[in-house]
């Protein structure tokens, strides 16, 4: 180690711009990997990161960071800790690797092209440790997993998950092909780095970190708390970069790709989170609610840090907002449906005392969402659970790709409106979820537009038979991969006393 | 103040900034916590223990000096050395050899 202090020599050894004499300088950074947004070579030179670690510090503290996350992975035995683990904590951690682990090393293929493409010598230093922080996440992520495939062969989807065709794959590859995968290195900064690594990733990072702590998985709460580590500090890639197209009257720029960005992010992860944190976690360990750690982590935390550039709240808050109250509860339901189509078994979590706690985390849950669950747990009683499996599919937006709840949104209350919104562009027929997500669509829509959405491929053909089962085969699930109901349905006999006998359903 | 969810405006809600430390670390944790509170005298140290992160806070800045960390801790400690503990943080951060600061420059 050097004897100087190390703030006398990092900027020197980190700073190596080039100026370009034998190519021009959109052969070197091609605009479709980095747009300049116009900004001159010289300025991006004065990009300059908030959180300094040279290449010998980042080694010792990640070889640090796994060798305490494997020492509780070796004692706590991810496979005895497995049987042990309750149900809907099964589904939220199932359905967890599955929908993050690849996306990993996908953002690794994003940092990597920060690395080479990034316009400042000292942002592809720091896209280079990102770089390896993804791999490492990709690699952590489908290891845990594998030490359990004995007990749940669905683990496997951790690995299987983005080589499928299965409908929450579809959108989770959207988002993350728009966000890093077929991104530039200067949208990256904002879009995934800023937005979503300093907004959204800490909610299943760290609000699930808690939780995992609560239910006993301390296995899973240290390497997802591990992972975060890293994330916080490669994500201040993003700081500079707004700063560097602020500094250049950029600020329309930078708000734009916030905006879009942010509310795709919302999407996917009320899909994920929302999910796992207000039906999936255990009763008894949850920690707060979904709704509560939105507001700590994103419309206080997030929010403060954004507007401190310059930056102000995107155009749709109101409607962000109005989708706390209400988005996941449909989401939830409209998974728990259509269960066969997921890849982990959802579980209800709609026994008295979980709608109690709801009730009183999103006053009106009982007389809006509720309902829908009196319905099912009647049907399952009288000993008819297939009445609560589809036999249609829904429309599916195609912008989030998930599908369209607007109905539900209605039926709620919250919204004025249960058709979804229409776009007719170029002689297609595009249908969306919400103002924001055609919004997404036509800021972009050359990029969007030849992609078919799961519906669009079952109605067009491509989905062959056309058929539930066909569409089941399509996505990848074989019957004993897809998703049933995660307790047997013994949510809906809480509080209903029934003789053993009449419990014999599914 | 207003709403919990923050519609609206957010003049007048108090912006709170701080790192927020992985709950495994909770020796580190102790340290950050004390130490934070010797460098920031005037502030009520906020902290909210949640198993899987510890979270803390005080109004618009916090300071934390290697030296009071390193008193906290009895040992010598460089602030890099942080990183495996920080899961996160609110407010920006600046990080130097001495000390790093979390803070927000906005007013409104
Ligand atoms: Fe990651
Ligand atoms: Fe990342």
């Amino acid at each position: 180690m050097p004897r100087l202090p190390r703030s006398e020599w990092y900027d020197l050894t980190r700073d190596m711009n080039w100026d370009l004499t034998y190519v021009t300088e959109d052969e070197a950074f091609p605009p479709q990997l980095s747009n300049s947004f116009g900004v001159p070579a010289e300025s991006w030179w004065t990009w300059d990161e908030p959180y300094k670690i040279t290449y010998s510090e980042y080694v010792h503290n990640q070889a640090g960071k796994d060798a305490g996350l494997f020492s509780v992975n070796n004692v706590v035995s991810r496979s005895k800790i497995f049987d042990n683990l309750d149900p809907g904590w099964k589904a939220a951690i199932i359905a967890h690797y599955g929908a993050i682990a690849v996306a990993e090393y996908q953002a690794g293929i994003g940092e990597a092209r920060m690395a080479r493409f990034g316009r400042a010598a000292a942002w592809r230093n720091m896209a280079m440790f990102g770089t390896l922080d993804e791999t490492r996440h990709g690699q952590l992520q489908t290891y845990f997993p594998y030490q359990a495939l004995n007990k749940e062969p669905r683990l496997d989807w951790a690995h299987k998950a983005y080589h499928t065709n299965e409908w929450g794959i579809i959108a989770a590859r959207h988002l993350f092909d728009d966000m890093f995968t077929a991104n530039d290195a200067v949208s990256m900064a904002i879009q995934l780095t800023y937005t979503f690594e300093t907004g959204f990733t800490n909610l299943q990072f760290l609000g699930m970190a808690a939780d995992a702590m609560k239910v006993g998985d301390i296995d899973f709460g240290a390497l997802i708390s591990s992972i975060q580590t890293d994330e916080a500090r490669h994500a201040q890639q993003g700081e500079p970069t707004i700063k560097v197209l602020m500094k250049e009257g950029k600020v329309d720029i930078a708000q734009n790709l916030l905006d879009r960005m942010f509310w795709r992010a919302w999407k996917l992860f009320s899909l994920l989170t929302g999910l796992s944190m207000d039906y999936y976690t255990p009763l008894e360990h949850r920690t707060h609610s979904f709704k509560e750690f939105m507001t700590e982590f994103i419309t206080k935390q997030f929010i403060d840090q954004f507007r401190d550039f310059g930056l102000e709240k995107p155009w749709y808050w109101d409607q962000l907002l109005n989708e706390m109250e209400w988005l996941h509860h449909a989401y939830h339901l409209g998974v728990y449906y259509w269960r066969p189509t997921a890849w982990w078994s959802p579980v209800a979590g709609a026994g008295p005392a979980e709608r109690e706690w709801l009730e009183e985390k999103y006053p009106g849950w009982n007389a809006s969402f509720g309902k829908y669950w009196d319905v099912m747990g009647e049907n399952i009683r009288a000993g008819h659970p297939e009445l609560t499996l589809p036999e249609t599919f829904p429309m599916v937006c195609n912008a989030c790709q998930i599908p369209v709840c607007t109905p539900a949104g209605y039926a709620a209350g919250y919204l004025d409106s249960p058709l979804p919104r229409i776009l007719d562009f170029e002689g297609r027929r595009y249908t969306f979820c919400s103002e924001p997500c055609q919004w997404v669509f036509e800021q972009s829509p050359d990029q969007f537009k030849g992609h078919l959405s799961i519906i669009d491929r079952f109605l067009g053909g491509v989905i062959q038979p056309p058929t539930i089962e066909g569409a089941l085969a399509y996505m990848g699930l074989s019957p004993e991969e897809m998703g049933q109901d995660g307790t047997n349905y013994a949510w809906a006999f809480e509080g209903h006393p029934a003789p053993a006998a009449e419990r014999k359903v599914g | 103040m207003t709403t919990e969810t923050g519609s609206g405006t957010d003049s007048g809600r108090v912006k709170m900034v701080g790192p927020v430390v992985r709950g495994l670390d909770s020796n580190l944790a102790e340290a950050v916590i004390t130490a934070i509170e010797m460098d920031n005298p005037d502030a009520d140290v906020e902290v909210d223990d949640q198993g899987g992160y510890i979270r803390i806070g005080l109004p618009n800045r916090c300071r934390m000096t290697r030296a009071s960390l390193e008193d906290a801790l009895g040992r010598s400690f460089h602030l890099h050395q942080l990183e495996p503990s920080l899961a996160g943080f609110a407010g920006r951060m600046k990080l130097d050899d001495d000390e790093v600061v979390w803070y927000l420059e906005r007013q409104d």
